[in-house]
């Protein structure tokens, strides 16, 4: 695909709320497709956030075992918690917690684009870049 | 032909009967959809509340999609246009890159359908438009978007290049 749109492919990590028994972990999946399609990852990091609460696992480990070079843009944007669920929506501001993880990939690979990705409930998004400047300033 | 693991979990996540059957006998769901032998247990093992969760999600996008291509529609349908896209959007499933244009021209024709008067002829053009392939188009509608009130008009769609948009539509209020 990147050879025929003569553009480098980004592939996103999805929001899931299935697992597969004995399958192989994210991470590793991850920088298996990107090394031998030779892509970059879009890494969505409330997609990573949302994934880890629904399943019971550790962000910050997940990122350990990703290969941060990989990483060539960032999706953000608030969760949704609903039902015991927690959902990506696109729908509410930057929680503290999704920008603490943002700032650790931030601290980890240097990226070149982030993108909010906010569709609903919209309101003035200077405060979002604020927040996402200042993780940027800490990285 | 057998479905492998993730065609069969496709049609788990469009078909909310089977996602039913699923929850109350997963092994005979997947038995009766014809799943290989090499992912039955895989696919069976699956948590019903995590596929019903993942396919709730799937049509909340599709429901956004459809809000932003027909804002009038829904501004008509009002508190009912979730209920009603839910109703239409459970039993169809559109595919491919023009999905969402598909997803809104087919609500809308689900609403046509039941006699409903809210859908915004003027959005439904546009959008035909925009999925097919002619140069030109022109209408008669009584809602145009630029008009506060009802009010007959012509609206003229004209396609740049033989391309999807960039292209042009006019009203010319009568």
């Amino acid at each position: 695909v990147a050879e025929r749109c003569r553009t480098p492919l980004l592939l996103e990590n999805i929001a899931t709320h299935i697992q597969v028994e004995g399958e192989m972990a994210e991470p590793d999946f991850l920088n298996r497709l990107c090394d031998e399609a030779g892509c970059g990852l879009l890494l969505d990091v409330t997609n990573l956030f949302v994934n880890s609460r629904n399943h019971g696992f550790d962000p910050y480990a997940w990122l350990r075992e990703l290969d941060p070079s990989r990483i060539g843009q960032l999706h953000v944007v608030g969760y949704t918690h609903r039902d015991g669920r927690w959902l990506d929506l696109h729908a509410e501001a930057i929680q503290e917690e999704v920008l603490d993880l943002t700032r650790a990939v931030l601290a980890r690979a240097p990226v070149p684009a982030i993108i909010i990705e906010r569709d609903l409930n919209l309101v003035e998004l200077t405060p979002e870049l604020e927040k996402l400047e200042g993780a940027l300033r800490g990285a | 032909v057998a479905l492998d693991f993730t065609a069969a979990l496709g049609q788990l996540l469009v078909d909310s009967r089977l996602r039913q059957e699923f929850s109350r006998d997963p092994t005979a769901a997947v038995r009766r959809l014809g799943v290989r032998a090499a992912d039955r247990d895989a696919l069976a093992a699956l948590d019903p509340a995590g596929i019903e969760a993942q396919a709730a999600t799937l049509l909340d996008k599709r429901l956004h999609q459809a809000r932003q291509l027909l804002p009038r529609t829904f501004a008509r349908l009002n508190l009912a246009g979730e209920a009603s896209f839910l109703e239409y959007a459970v039993t169809r499933w559109p595919t491919g890159t023009s999905r969402h244009l598909d997803d809104a021209v087919g609500f809308c024709r689900h609403l046509l359908a039941r006699g409903a008067a809210a859908v915004c002829h003027a959005e439904l053009n546009y959008l035909r438009f925009v999925r097919g392939h002619r140069r030109f188009g022109l209408h008669l509608v009584h809602d145009p978007p630029v008009a506060a009130r009802p009010r007959w008009a012509l609206q003229a769609l004209y396609r740049w290049r033989h391309e999807t948009p960039p292209c042009i539509l006019l009203f010319l209020r009568l």
